[in-house]
């Protein structure tokens, strides 16, 4: 299921403290099964674009086609339930989305919401809990009782068990510790991989980027000023500089060793690609 | 000289929990120096930054703050001597206003109007926020948050600052604003920092890093000594400096890697010299 | 979240924003009780045209004004149907069994309506030109006297100010509970009186516990920056009168005297 945007704007009611944040005229595709990133600052209408891709939000102007179903400035609400399966939100610090008294009937509301019979959906929470890596016995317990970083696997679970086609991502490693971030961005690639997901990332992490993402688009005050593979947006290193949004780690060791005289062609964008062109310049392995 | 800290065999156990939180931990901080406290979620740091000024109360051991042992007694003076910056920027916000925020503290301990005004304007000027001085939190982003807690708590001018995980919560941009806000007022004052973090890069300002594993101290030392523990660190749930991370692909291709830490500089010194012997 | 006007404050530098809190709350209480004097054309119309004069004052588009009315609207429609059909006197215009519409239900219809729009309008006023935050050190300041009976009027008018203070952070909250949960196929506002019931659950509960969550954190946090209640704490905000809140206070007395003449 592609996701496509044409010349959307959107424009917050002005007086409200989100004025300012909105979007113009963006034009793009999200391919289906690809996972694409989105960076910027704080305010740059990331969140905002966010919304537009399940229509908790409407374009003020242009189109916002998500599979077969159109969305205008026009669309009427009540059509909108089929779409918000399809496409599963994860929104920043999910763990405060729980409500039930149980785990087990967390995961299943949403399923429930969009007509899976109870016993269906609390089966399907039995299968999500595994899918997060959480054990089997949080299922019974209730969401309030657990660590902060199982609380937010369960809030992911709640959306996987939509079974959607789009998972999308915002910043969901917020807050979480180094051991904690890499199990769950293993965890979204492993997604990605096996269910065939299509995933949309928002993040700061330019090292996540460039570890899992194959397409980046970049927002800058309600525009979208770049988009490509995350080695041409990333190639742009003055460009990003200027607009302070950060390199991957690699990127920037790269420039450096570049600067004594190492050569890199195309740029590593992780520390196994810069191993791997180092090599031949130090004399492999054999060196010793 | 005193030390700025003192903790020694500090047990914390929180009610209904079957373990201790924090077991046997003791050290000394001296004053003017930053010391970071890094270690996986749920290892005890928070808990170990609300035992030293008294929020919670040790189980065993004794904490010492600038010669003052931590009682019931001297919990108000403590706290006087010892602010903290909280994990979240939205949650510590008193005031309606910026200016009234960081008067807060002031207030409580009954400082005269007249020097609260000039107190509350030099802690604004400090941490770079005297043009927010009238906007309320809402509007603020969350480092410019955490900028205006700071200027809370020099504005009360304690001995100490604790960052209890005080970056966690912010964007890239806002933790740089905060380690570097934090690197100019100790350039200007003896302010002595205790910073709780599993953020590296901000370990890595410090003079030295205590390490704590399940509320337990695993070591101490400064950033390069602890940083050369490389692969172990991602085992207690850390993240490496990411000269580590391309030392250990390196080595992983069979090229030989001096086993102390190198930071950026020292690694680019290290392959050139590889380079040219080649 | 829009709509709510009430207690909304719009910035301004005119002369009523400029005017102590303190002045502008009394004398809107003051302003509010003495409308209930005004009982013929004469009386009403002075009283209407000081509002205005006010209004005028404040700088500000009279249709924020309006718009405070709006909510208000099927209340007054009732009270103002009620007096116009129940008030007996003058002459018949209309009747229908024990309704009848006479001269005077008409006049005292319109004089109720004049009353809630004024009232209204004054109320609106006060709120538009004053930030929350200093109508909280008003109440404080004027209170201050119950101190003595043992009223924690300081603790109070912290509670306000705190109270204050999150209700922006609390409206970010349920917007974004809001968004997650709609995310997860609940409608809010749709559905039977059940249904909508319904859906207010997966808001409340997270957003209760948010709040817990929050009140914890910051009664560490005020904890941690010394906070011991009492009286021995030192303002930072303090109010203070100027020449111009004798002015509003003349301004009160004169069409009090005014009223007085005008009423028959």
């Amino acid at each position: 299921m592609d996701i496509t945007f044409d010349h959307v704007s959107f424009t917050y009611q002005a007086g409200t403290p989100f004025a300012g944040d909105g979007l113009k005229d963006v034009t793009t595709t999200i391919r289906d099964h690809s996972y694409t990133a989105i960076i910027g600052h704080t305010g740059s209408g990331k969140s905002t674009l966010l919304q537009h891709l399940n229509a908790l939000l409407k374009p003020t102007q242009g189109t916002v086609t998500i599979g077969d179903l159109t969305i205008t400035p026009e669309t009427n609400n009540k059509h909108l339930r089929p779409l918000r399966q399809k496409v599963g939100m994860v929104f920043q610090f999910a763990e405060n989305q729980l409500f039930e008294q149980t785990v087990a009937k967390d995961i299943a509301f949403g399923p429930k919401n969009f007509g899976v019979p109870e016993a269906e959906a609390l089966a399907l929470a039995e299968r999500m809990v595994q899918l997060v890596g959480l054990p089997e016995e949080v299922l019974a317990q209730s969401p309030f009782d657990l660590s902060g970083g199982q609380m937010r696997r369960v809030a992911i679970a709640g959306v996987l068990a939509m079974q959607p086609e789009v998972l999308v991502l915002d910043e969901p490693t917020a807050g979480l510790d180094p051991a904690g971030r890499a199990e769950m961005m293993t965890m979204f690639a492993e997604l990605h991989r096996t269910q065939g997901l299509t995933i949309v990332l928002v993040t700061h992490q330019m090292d996540d980027v460039a570890d899992y993402a194959d397409s980046v688009l970049v927002m800058d005050r309600g525009q979208l000023v770049r988009q490509g593979t995350p080695r041409e947006v990333f190639a742009e290193t003055e460009w990003l500089r200027a607009h302070s949004l950060g390199l991957p780690k690699t990127a920037v060791m790269a420039e450096q060793l570049a600067a004594r005289g190492f050569q890199f062609d195309p740029l590593p964008l992780t520390a196994d690609q810069l191993a791997d062109q180092l090599l031949p310049q130090i004399g492999g392995a054999a060196h010793e | 000289m005193l030390p700025a800290i003192a903790v020694s065999h500090l047990n914390y156990q929180y009610p209904d929990a079957e373990r201790l939180a924090l077991h046997d931990v003791s050290f000394t901080v001296a004053p003017g120096e930053w010391v970071a406290i890094i270690g996986h979620n749920g290892s005890g740091k928070s808990t170990l930054a609300k035992n030293l000024n008294g929020l919670l109360a040790p189980a065993a051991g004794t904490v010492v703050v600038g010669g003052l042992t931590l009682s019931e007694s001297t919990v108000w003076d403590i706290r006087a001597k010892v602010g903290i910056v909280f994990q979240n920027p939205d949650n510590q916000f008193v005031g309606a206003t910026v200016a009234d925020d960081v008067a807060f503290g002031l207030e409580n301990r009954g400082v005269p109007r007249e020097e609260m005004l000039v107190r509350v304007a030099d802690a604004l000027d400090a941490v770079g926020m005297r043009d927010f001085a009238t906007r309320e939190p809402a509007r603020l982003s969350g480092g410019q948050k955490q900028r205006v807690a700071i200027a809370g708590i020099i504005a009360q001018r304690p001995d100490i600052i604790i960052l209890d995980e005080a970056t966690s919560m912010l964007d890239p941009a806002g933790r740089t604003e905060i380690v570097q806000l934090i690197q100019r007022l100790r350039a200007t004052t003896q302010l002595t920092v205790l910073s709780i973090t599993h953020d590296i890069d901000e370990a890595a300002s410090a003079d030295r890093v205590i390490l704590l594993n399940d509320g337990e101290i695993r070591t101490v030392g400064t950033p390069a000594e602890i940083f050369a523990f490389g692969p172990e660190l991602l085992k207690l749930g850390l993240d490496v400096p990411y000269p580590e991370k391309l030392k250990a692909a390196l080595a992983a291709r069979g090229v030989a890697m001096p086993a102390h830490y190198l930071d950026a500089e020292g690694l680019g010194d290290y392959l050139w010299t590889l380079h040219s012997t080649m | 979240m829009n709509k709510l006007l009430l207690g909304r404050y719009l910035p301004g530098d005119s002369w009523l924003h400029r005017l102590d809190p303190r002045t502008k709350l009394m004398a809107s209480f003051y302003y509010i009780a003495i409308i209930f004097l005004a009982n013929n054309w004469q009386s009403y119309l002075m009283m209407f045209a000081a509002t205005m004069v006010m209004i005028a004052a404040s700088k500000l588009n009279l249709g924020f004004f309006l718009r405070g009315v709006r909510p208000m609207i099927w209340l007054i429609l009732f009270t103002v149907a009620l007096q116009i059909f129940f008030t007996k006197g003058g002459p018949v215009y209309w009747s229908w069994g024990w309704l009848a519409v006479t001269q005077f239900g008409l006049t005292n219809g319109a004089f109720i309506f004049l009353r809630f729009v004024l009232i209204i309008f004054v109320s609106t006023l006060l709120t538009l030109t004053t930030p929350p935050l200093a109508l909280a050190d008003a109440v404080e300041s004027l209170l201050r006297p119950l101190r003595k009976i043992g009223v924690p009027v300081t603790e109070l008018a912290l509670v306000l100010q705190i109270a204050l203070r999150f209700v922006p952070t609390l409206m970010d909250q349920t917007t974004k509970i809001m968004n997650a949960q709609r995310a997860r196929g609940v409608d809010f506002g749709t559905g039977n009186l059940f249904q909508q019931m319904k859906a207010v659950v997966p808001l409340l509960i997270p957003l209760f516990v948010d709040s817990f969550g929050i009140a914890e954190d910051l009664a560490t946090a005020m904890d941690a920056r010394g906070y011991q209640g009492g009286d021995n704490r030192t303002k930072y905000r303090i109010l203070q009168y100027h020449p111009r809140d004798g002015y509003a206070g003349l301004a009160m007395v004169v069409l009090t005297v005014a009223l007085v003449f005008l009423r028959a």
